[in-house]
C-alpha cells in the first residue's frame, strides 16, 4: 500500500492532497483507494473558491485500513465545492454532497445533497435608512427520499432613531 | 551537507504488543531539498497481519512538501 500526502501553499491558493492506494487487496480481492483534496483559492476582486472532495473506493475502506477511531467512525465523506464573492454583503454559490459509507450491520439514511446552494446578501444605506436583503436558494436532492427546494427571502428596512446624548 | 546522513534507531514496546522502530535518517539531495525517513512503525492486526509503515518526508520547497508512506500488511500486501 502507498499513502501519499502532498501540501502546497502559495499566495493565491493553498491546499492538501491525499492519494492512498492499495492495488489487489489479497483479503478483499479488489483494489482499494482513497482520494482527498482540500483546496482554497482567491482571486482579485474579493472572489474566493474552495473545494473539499473526499472519496474512498468502498464502504469498508476505513474500517479495514484506517489506524484511528477518528477515521474508522467516518460515515459521511464531504464532497463540496463553492465560490464566494465577498463584497457588499457577500454572495456565494456552492454544491455539496456526501459519500455515505454504509455498515451492513447498521445502515443509515444518507444526508441530502445541496445541488446547488445560492446565497445573496446586500446592504445599502439610503438617506439614513438601512436597506438589507438576505436571500438563499437551495435545491435539496436525495436518491431515495423526496427532493425539495427552499427559498429564503428576507428583505428589511430599518431606520435607526438615535440622537446624540445631551449634557447639562 | 550534501550526502551527509545521520541515523538512529530506537526500539520500544508497550505491554509487549507493539514495536516502534524509529530510524531517523536524513540526507540532502540539493541545498533546498531534504528527504527524511521519520517514525517507522510496526503493528499487529488480526485482519491485516503484521504491518510496517515507513513514512518518507520530502521537503520539496519551503512552501511544498510531500509525505509518502509505503505500508506493507502481510495479509493484504
Amino acid at each position: 500500500m502507498l499513502n501519499n500526502e502532498f501540501r502546497y501553499l502559495e499566495p493565491d491558493y493553498a491546499g492538501e492532497l491525499h492519494v492512498d492506494a492499495l492495488p489487489n487487496d489479497a483479503l478483499a480481492e479488489r483494489d482499494r483507494a482513497r482520494f482527498a483534496l482540500k483546496h482554497t483559492q482567491s482571486w482579485a476582486n474579493n472572489l474566493t473558491g474552495h473545494v473539499d472532495f473526499n472519496h474512498v473506493s468502498d464502504d469498508a475502506y476505513f474500517r479495514d485500513l484506517a489506524d484511528s477511531v477518528n477515521s474508522t467512525s467516518l460515515v459521511n465523506l464531504l464532497q463540496e465545492g463553492g465560490l464566494d464573492y465577498n463584497a457588499s454583503g457577500g454572495h456565494g454559490c456552492a454544491v455539496q454532497r456526501y459519500q455515505t459509507l454504509q455498515d451492513p450491520l447498521a445502515p443509515i439514511v444518507e444526508p441530502y445533497a445541496r445541488l446547488p446552494q445560492l446565497t445573496l446578501n446586500a446592504q445599502q444605506n439610503y438617506a439614513g435608512a438601512n436597506v438589507a436583503f438576505a436571500g438563499e436558494f437551495v435545491e435539496f436532492s436525495h436518491p431515495t427520499l423526496l427532493n425539495a427546494t427552499r427559498i429564503v427571502i428576507n428583505p428589511s428596512v430599518s431606520y435607526p432613531l438615535v440622537n446624540d446624548p445631551e449634557f447639562i | 551537507m550534501i550526502g551527509k546522513s545521520v541515523s538512529r534507531i530506537m526500539h520500544g514496546g508497550i505491554h509487549g504488543r507493539a514495536d516502534f522502530i524509529h530510524p531517523v535518517a536524513g540526507f540532502r539531495t540539493q541545498r533546498t531539498t531534504q528527504i527524511r525517513f521519520s517514525g517507522a512503525y510496526r503493528r499487529q492486526y488480526q485482519q491485516r497481519g503484521s504491518e510496517v509503515t515507513l513514512p518518507y518526508y520530502w521537503n520539496i520547497a519551503p512552501n511544498l512538501d510531500a509525505t509518502i508512506s509505503p505500508r506493507v500488511m502481510t495479509k493484504r500486501v
